[in-house]
């Protein structure tokens, strides 16, 4: 074999794995879900909602689950920061966290950014998810591909081909398509406050969104291990001090905290944790080696996954929520979408990446 | 002026210094950072990937390693810094100083 050979396979491998890091992604962040799904019904969250009640009888709905969703953002963060204290500790970064961490100015500033950003739009998909419907909210969630690939190309100046573009595309009505059987059946209105529903769905698009741009611009010069920790820890104290602030309100916001220490609790926490961290340290690793706008569209393949892994773990009936009346419809478009969705990651993983060595276009003239 | 910050900053430098193979700038970096042994070559090496898909480097001439005096059977490429890698150099060294 000789070098042209050499190169050209040595090429196809990165973009090989930069799609395999992308499908992991989708793999980690569907299966979040189920603990995601479950943790609901558990001591820790069911007595936070007496424990408000209790404090103030007139609470509204809306309040309550604004801050249940606090609670639970922010404990997902801190897990998610502990895990990966432990992950890199084993692949010996930690050294370079601390040089990282450090140089606020040439680093940090960009994950505490992104740490921001992630933290808005991942508090607006439970805002979603509780006041309009968990499918309304994945669907908000799937815009972000949009917002990640046009801020990609103007903002980080990345290459997007025609076909990223109608990948991306694809992705996006092969997403809409999974939950549009349950906005035809049940529409968007679910138990709470629609308006705070649909911000929290813009939270969630425009959220991660601008956090693959912040993290795009920090990864061309950070480790992507490191910036998605420092992203956790940045997140995980933005949420400690806003739970802390709240807390010194009188709201009991801390007062099943207790129930940590219950191992099904303390489990789902983990997973919960392990979950969100690996699918983010895929994430991360696949904006690199397939640029932010491909990263995204095969990340979002996660709509697809979640509506799987909730069918294995809960069975269809209560992971797309149908009744005998609505369940073709819910099927049917559910099957399309995941079809949609194939399609979608078919164009992107059979494109021509020849052109793709670098991401960006070089400026003339700059060779020595 | 990079020794000791983070490893992409130092490479940004040594690259901005002048043109390197990867069997020289590899086990150079190795022994300032003490990332010993294949992994730590491993991590380096994919770090220099990850700069010339940011378009930071340019790869040039290429051979194939056959006597294993670096990773036998693979690509040993020459790299040279970009327009776009000197001037993320440049806007570094503003911010850090």
């Amino acid at each position: 074999m000789d070098v042209e050979e050499l190169k050209i396979l040595d090429h196809k491998k990165k973009v090989r794995i930069g799609l395999l890091m992308g499908v992991l992604c989708a793999l980690y962040w569907g299966i979040w879900y189920a603990p995601g799904y479950a943790v609901w019904n558990m001591d820790i969250l069911t007595e936070l909602d007496v424990n408000l009640a209790i404090h103030d009888p007139n609470i509204s709905y809306e309040m309550a689950s604004t801050l249940e969703c606090i609670f639970l953002t922010g404990f997902n963060a801190i897990f998610c920061a502990a895990v990966l204290f432990i992950w890199n500790g084993g692949l010996r970064k930690l050294p370079e966290f601390k040089r990282e961490l450090v140089q606020v100015k040439g680093a940090s500033k960009y994950f505490m950014m992104a740490g921001i950003c992630g933290a808005c739009a991942v508090s607006g998909t439970y805002l979603a998810a509780n006041n309009c419907s968990p499918g309304f909210a994945a669907i908000a969630g799937l815009l972000y591909p949009i917002i990640g690939t046009i801020m990609s190309a103007l903002y980080l100046k990345q290459k997007v081909s025609k076909r990223g573009y109608l990948a991306v595309v694809v992705l996006l009505v092969g997403g809409i398509t999974l939950y549009a059987g349950s906005l035809i059946t049940g529409g968007v209105a679910g138990a709470g406050n629609t308006t705070i529903g649909l911000i929290g769905g813009i939270m969630a698009a425009v959220g991660w969104g601008f956090e693959g741009v912040c993290a795009g611009k920090a990864l061309d010069f950070c480790e992507p291990d490191i910036g998605l920790h420092l992203r956790f820890c940045f997140e995980a104290i933005f949420w400690i001090i806003v739970m802390v602030i709240i807390a010194c309100t009188g709201i009991p916001i801390f007062s099943t905290v207790g129930k940590l220490l219950d191992p099904a609790t303390f489990f789902a926490f983990l997973l919960l944790g392990l979950s969100f961290a690996w699918c983010y340290v895929t994430w991360y690793k696949s904006f690199p080696l397939l640029g932010v706008a491909r990263g995204q569209a095969v990340g979002s393949l996660y709509a697809a996954c979640a509506v799987i892994f909730l069918c294995v773990f809960f069975g269809p009936a209560a992971a797309l929520n149908y009744d005998d009346d609505s369940m073709l419809i819910i099927v049917g478009s559910t099957i399309l979408g995941l079809i949609i969705c194939l399609i979608g990651s078919f164009l992107l993983a059979s494109e021509d990446t020849e052109g793709m060595v670098s991401l960006r276009e070089h400026k003339g003239g700059d060779e020595r | 002026m990079m020794e000791g910050q983070p490893i992409k900053f130092r490479m940004l430098e040594l690259f901005n210094e002048k043109d390197w193979w990867l069997q020289d700038i590899v086990p150079k970096l190795q022994e300032e950072y003490n990332l010993k042994g294949d992994y730590g070559r491993g991590m380096i090496t994919y770090d220099i990937v990850e700069l010339v898909s940011a378009g930071f480097l340019t790869e040039g001439e290429t051979v194939i390693d056959e006597e294993g005096k670096f990773w036998q059977g693979h690509l040993l490429h020459h790299y040279t810094i970009t327009g776009l890698g000197k001037e993320m150099y440049q806007t570094i060294v503003d911010r850090i100083s």
